[in-house]
């Protein structure tokens, strides 16, 4: 780009800004003086009063003087240093991450609300008739070659600029910029690809250009057919110039701006959507005193498909498609649950019949899966029950999306599906999630029911199969449900009308309206119908009150010419030209609308031009209302989009905020925006490197690879769309997150109490078994001997079963662990510590039956069963252990590993468990390790890798470590330590 | 007088001004601490000002956090995350009708309550601990262990917390386990549990922290009236109480016979026999408002 231009603008925006700061400084020193030195002057002063001596008096006034001048000249100092800091910090933050965050500028008193319609006809004429807005003109800048960039006047220009664009330029409309940035910053969301071009804002030298190879344009259109036209006329443009064209539509509604993006080109058109939200959200939630305004800067929601994919219509939700087989459908309504809870437990909503036959289910889900971050997968399939457990998470508003379903059904669209729901559910109820307001009830009933039959109808067109008809009754009973659901969610609605009384009742009641006139073929739709009939029936007002929105919505819908004229006449009236989109304001109000039951949105067009209402006096009543508005305000008003209170057309109007404009006004008010004291939603992307770098560093520590690799997936799905502080850096973050999942891993699932369980086998006459088992040479023996030291140490008498019986000298080594620990406990009659042997070459199963048997007899407390290493691979010996297991079903197993073990230690946990699986005696649950010895944990330093795979692999305890060669030194696992030394 | 005054504060002022500066940087530090400092407090919830909610998993501490800041009964399921909210207690002082408390509900699961509690042990007032009546017979280890932790928490100790045991479920509770039963099962346990929190193995590279024995040195036997430091309660109610009806009603969509599952469990039980959170609230009034 040019750099003469660059500089320029700089100038042009870095000198006011400095202006603005010294000008600011200069304020604030004068406060100082006022409120702060003045004062502790006078309080000086009064203490040089009351003292008695002239001359101290003096020196005190002196003093005093001194001090505070001194005292308020380093706070202007330090005011002005932190601020500079402040700034640089912001600038290094924006140079390191690649994201463009203009929001601080852009966003400045809701600027991006301002909606605008970019009509585009074929006929040249029909610009010349159009009576522009100057500060629509003003605020639309062709961007592209430097004789191009110019500001234009009226749509004719606008018209030739359009033309112009034929050569390598483009044309943004300021006004979204702002959306269209924060799009782009997103888009690594949908599709990586986007990420090379950026933004050129002709203030704001930050912002380049790499030529595109494609012509992006942003239209606001409110209209399905305005949009028609656009791609017809932008089709052959497309195939002809430039490999496609990106067309961004925005669809203003009253919580957020839905973007649609249509690439065209010669191949496909193709679209996807998003919803934005902009900084209008500030008005709803400023009402929250804990609200921040930071969070609804940076919520940005893609609802669509990535390229390529079946792309959803937005406009074409014509009906509530039924699924091909309605039985089917039925079927998995009854099976699946779908909840969906924050992560601190409620059920914020569920498949209402199926929820408490499930809870169990999920609730096991969530210990097992959920918890513990099996890597990425998100799928869950309980070993036991016949189900499915499918979640996901949604880390920015910290959900869990759990669907459940029978594994008999292998539905293969659920994750799909749970995407859907995931976007939907956001979609509806982001507002209260902000605010963590789970304190109300989320009807979601309709949309789960719609997403469910568009997704199962898309997964049947997939198949392409063809299913029988529904019975009779099938139909029946599902007409049931939807009617009690819908008059439910009625309910609801009016409950939410208290709290809320703005944009979710209309909207509903609109669609209601909209759905009311409609014919409809669908059963269902019938049922829902009669419902809200007789729901409206019992609120006549409020009835009328949207009769009135509908019309208002209907004028906006209808052709073009005939908006255009009422509009025009308004802004005869009007000498301000802020004040006209307040009509326009509605438009967005019909069109958005429909969003909580996106089904519908064609109905309301199609009943605007069905029932033909009479344009004439529906524009009189506008008029009138438009001079109302114009009459009681004195300011100028900006056309905005706000949140019209319930069909009242006055107080939208007056409400509508005054807006400034200048890019550049008023420092303080900007630096509010700043990045600095904003927040960050945290991408995939942005995670990919760090997480890279977390795990060769688990690598390095000597975590097995597939271990590392799945925890930094899981740490990753924890991380991504989560919201990053100002003052916090990714780094700790994505330490934080893992050391929390490393910890959580580490923790034991499970209560581990030998001493307390040993009670409760004397407590039933009979010895506590524990079998040691492991490959050779782990150091099994020694510690069975640390355990029986500290066993004996608690006064319990323990029996060593010598069930090696295939290394030579394995029982002399038991031996002599015996005798030695005897010496040490010499002090009783009896001996605590006994070795059951049988010598070398029988069956190790029998022996320790016999010894578990002899122990009964003699009274010991706990026996345990010594093991021959045996590799994992060594299948023979594999189906002897796991025959001495499941014959004599000891209390505990615990699996032998040393610390030094890489990636080997997973291959030999998952060997051993599958072993004692895989050999198990028929009918009986198999027996698995229940906990694992990790020994020679002191040769291993910092590289304690091998406790996370271990334990991660099998899901269970790490009992002891083996920290020497000492009888003392057995010790429990230090979970913090562990995780200290891996991420050091 | 005056004139002499003015032209020293001249010199010595000019003469001040590399002070001016390292007083300046000085500033700047003091800010930024200011400002770390304010962040750091932010996260630490009240730092003892809060109703910690304990338990076990599926005890119901989430429906009891729901019925004491929202007032409604939610369906829940294992909690994931801790839960922070306020309640509003009314009071009978008239100076100040009502009083905010804030409340903390760690999750039950074992692999993260350690985390949540150890970093939300400093911001309690008071501990609630909850306790699932009908599962207690089968569970009693595994409350005694979290309970033990609880009783023997240094901090709890040397504030001398107050500790109410809430045995919840109360309106489902068939077996007629009353609070007596569940407080002889808890305090044998906790005996056992004495003994053998002593020996067991120490923890690799931990501190070793000589805290006192939980109760009374050199009795055999555990009783809760031994805790001198903690001041234990029993009480028992139900999380789910009489308010069953708004549960169903809360779920928007919900069908009949979900509603009839609700109810089923307590349809045996008389609503006054400590199947609400009265006795709950009155502890809590009794501490908030002394």
């Amino acid at each position: 780009m040019n750099r003469q231009h660059m500089i320029s603008c700089s100038q042009t925006i870095i000198s006011p800004i400095i202006h603005e700061l010294i000008f600011s400084i200069d304020t604030s020193l004068e406060y100082l003086y006022k409120y702060i030195e003045l004062p502790l002057q006078n309080i000086f002063y009064c203490f040089g009063n009351i003292s008695s001596c002239y001359f101290r008096r003096r020196s005190l006034i002196e003093f005093s003087r001194h001090s505070t001048q001194i005292l308020v000249q380093s706070y202007a100092i330090t005011f002005l240093l932190y601020f500079i800091l402040l700034l640089f910090g912001h600038l290094f933050t924006i140079s390191i991450q690649n994201h463009y965050f203009i929001d601080p500028f852009l966003s400045n008193n809701r600027q991006c609300i301002n909606i605008k319609f970019v009509r585009i006809y074929d006929n040249e004429h029909d610009f010349e008739n159009i009576r522009l807005k100057d500060n629509f003109i003003r605020e639309n800048v062709i961007i592209g070659d430097q004789v191009y960039r110019k500001n234009i006047s009226n749509y004719s220009q606008l018209y030739e600029l359009l033309h112009l664009l034929e050569d390598d330029h483009y044309m943004i409309c300021q006004r979204s910029l702002y959306i269209y940035a924060r799009f782009h910053a997103y888009s690594s969301l949908l599709h990586s690809n986007y990420s090379q071009f950026r933004f050129f804002l002709p203030n704001y030298p930050s912002f380049t250009i790499d030529q595109p190879p494609f012509l992006d344009l942003c239209i606001h259109t409110s209209n399905h057919t305005h949009l028609e036209q656009i791609k017809s006329r932008f089709l052959p443009l497309a195939s002809h110039y430039y490999a496609s064209i990106n067309v961004f539509l925005f669809d203003f509604n009253f919580t957020q701006v839905s973007l649609t993006l249509y690439i065209l080109n010669n191949e496909s058109i193709h679209l996807e959507r998003s919803s934005i939200h902009t900084g209008w959200l500030y008005d709803i939630y400023s009402r929250f005193h804990f609200f921040k305004y930071n969070y609804a800067l940076s919520t940005v929601l893609f609802d669509g498909l990535s390229v390529g994919q079946h792309f959803i219509d937005y406009f074409d939700y014509l009906y509530v498609p039924l699924p091909a087989d309605p039985l089917l459908a039925l079927n998995e309504m009854v099976q699946q649950a779908l909840l969906i809870l924050p992560l601190c437990g409620l059920v914020l909503w569920c498949v209402p019949s199926t929820a408490t036959q499930f809870i169990k289910i999920v609730n096991n889900a969530i210990d097992k899966a959920v918890l513990q971050g099996q890597g990425s997968a998100q799928k869950w399939v309980a070993p036991l029950s016949p189900h499915h457990i499918h979640y996901k998470l949604d880390n920015e508003f910290e959900l869990v999306f759990i669907l459940g379903y029978q594994k008999t059904l292998n539905i293969s669209y659920a994750d799909k599906f749970l995407n859907e729901i995931q976007k939907r559910f956001r979609d509806l109820y982001k507002d209260d999630l902000t605010i963590g307001g789970f304190n109300r009830s989320f009807p979601f009933r309709v949309t789960y029911n719609k997403v469910l039959s568009d997704i199962e109808q898309e997964d049947e067109d997939a198949k392409k199969v063809k299913r029988a008809p529904r019975s009779y009754e099938e139909s029946d009973k599902k007409q049931k449900t939807v009617k009690i659901v819908t008059k439910k969610g009625d309910v609801t609605t009016d409950e939410k009308k208290k709290k809320k009384p703005k944009q979710m009742a209309t909207s509903n009641k609109q669609t209601i309206n909209a759905v009311q006139k409609e014919e409809l073929d669908e059963e269902e739709q019938e049922e829902q119908e009669k419902e809200e009939i007789n729901n409206d029936e019992e609120k006549p007002i409020e009835e009328t009150k949207d009769e009135s929105l509908v019309n208002q919505g209907e004028k906006e819908c209808l052709p073009l010419e005939e908006v255009q004229q009422p509009t025009l006449t308004v802004a005869e009236k009007l000498s301000a030209m802020g004040k006209k989109p307040g009509l326009f304001t509605k438009a967005p109000v019909t069109k958005a609308s429909p969003k909580p039951e996106k089904g519908k949105p064609r109905k309301v067009l199609a009943t605007s031009n069905a029932s033909k209402i009479d344009i004439s006096t529906i524009d009189y009543s506008k008029d009138k209302g438009g001079e109302k508005v114009g009459n009681g305000q004195t300011t100028i008003t900006t056309p905005i989009a706000d949140r019209p209170e319930q069909g009242d057309l006055k107080t939208m109007t007056v409400e509508s905020p005054s807006i400034t404009s200048g890019l550049v006004d008023g420092f303080w008010s900007k630096l509010k925006k700043v990045n600095v004291f904003a927040s960050k939603t945290l991408t995939a992307d942005d995670l990919r490197t760090g997480i890279e770098a977390m795990r060769e560093h688990l690598i390095a520590k000597n975590v097995a690879a597939d271990v590392a690799e799945k925890i930094c997936e899981s740490v990753s799905t924890k991380l991504a769309g989560k919201t990053l502080g100002s003052f916090e850096s990714l780094t700790t973050n994505i330490r934080q997150a893992m050391r929390d999942t490393l910890v959580m891993i580490l923790t034991p699932k499970r209560r581990i109490d030998i001493l307390r369980d040993v009670v409760d086998a004397q407590q039933a006459r009979r010895p506590y078994a524990i079998t040691f088992c492991g490959v050779n040479g782990v150091g099994k023996s020694t510690n069975l001997a640390k355990v029986a030291y500290w066993l004996s140490g608690n006064d319990l008498r323990v029996l060593i079963a010598g069930c090696d019986t295939f290394r030579a000298g394995a029982i002399e080594q038991l031996l002599t662990h015996v005798r030695h620990l005897n010496n040490i406990f010499n002090e009783k009659n009896m001996p605590m510590i006994e070795l059951y042997q049988r010598g070398y070459g029988k069956d190790a199963a029998g022996i320790a039956a016999e010894a578990i048997n002899y122990a009964k007899d003699k009274k010991f407390d706990v026996v345990l069963i010594d093991t021959a290493g045996r590799m994992q691979n060594d299948e023979p010996l594999m189906i002897a252990l796991a025959k001495l297991i499941h014959v004599n079903n000891p209390d505990l197993v615990l699996f032998v590993g040393e610390a030094l073990v890489g990636n080997e230690a997973v291959d030999q946990v998952t060997k051993f468990n599958q072993a004692l699986i895989d050999n198990a005696r028929l009918h009986s649950s198999p027996r698995v390790i229940d906990g694992i010895v990790l020994t020679k944990f002191d040769t291993i330093d910092d590289k304690v890798g091998a406790a996370i795979s271990m334990t991660y692999t099998t899901d269970k305890p790490i009992v002891f470590v083996g920290i020497g060669q000492k009888y003392q030194d057995l010790k429990t696992l230090n979970a913090d330590v562990v995780t200290e030394a891996l991420l050091k | 007088m005056d004139k002499n005054v003015n032209s020293e504060f001249v010199d010595e002022s000019s003469q001040m001004f590399p002070l001016t500066i390292i007083l300046s940087f000085l500033v700047v530090f003091v800010t930024i601490v200011i400002l770390w400092w304010a962040k750091n407090r932010h996260k630490s919830f009240r730092r003892g000002e809060c109703l910690l909610l304990c338990g076990t998993s599926n005890s119901g501490k989430t429906l009891l956090f729901c019925r004491l800041t929202m007032g409604l009964a939610k369906r829940t399921l294992t909690s994931m995350a801790i839960n922070k909210g306020s309640m509003i207690l009314e009071t009978s002082s008239t100076d100040r009708p009502t009083k905010k408390i804030h409340v903390i509900d760690i999750p039950g699961n074992l692999r993260i309550r350690q985390r949540d509690f150890n970093t939300n042990k400093n911001s309690a007032k008071a501990i609630i601990f909850v306790i699932d009546s009908t599962t207690i017979k089968e569970e009693s280890k595994d409350v005694s262990d979290y309970l033990y932790d609880i009783l023997h928490e240094k901090t709890f100790r040397q504030q001398r917390l107050p500790l109410l045991i809430l045995c919840n479920k109360q309106d489902i509770n068939n077996d007629n386990i009353t609070i007596q039963t569940i407080r002889n099962l808890l305090e044998n346990e906790l005996t056992m549990k004495r003994k053998t929190r002593a020996s067991s193995v120490d923890v690799h590279q931990g501190k070793t922290e000589l805290i006192n024995d939980i109760g009374e040195l050199g009795k055999e036997t555990f009783e809760f009236s031994d805790v001198k430091d903690i001041k234990v309660e029993f009480v028992d109610g139900s999380a789910l109480g009489t308010e069953k009806k708004s549960f169903a009603d809360h779920y928007d969509d919900d069908d009949a016979n979900n509603e009839k599952d609700i109810d089923s469990g307590g349809d045996e039980t008389d609503a006054d026999s400590g199947a609400n959170l009265n006795k709950v609230y009155d502890w809590i009034e009794k501490i908030w408002i002394k």
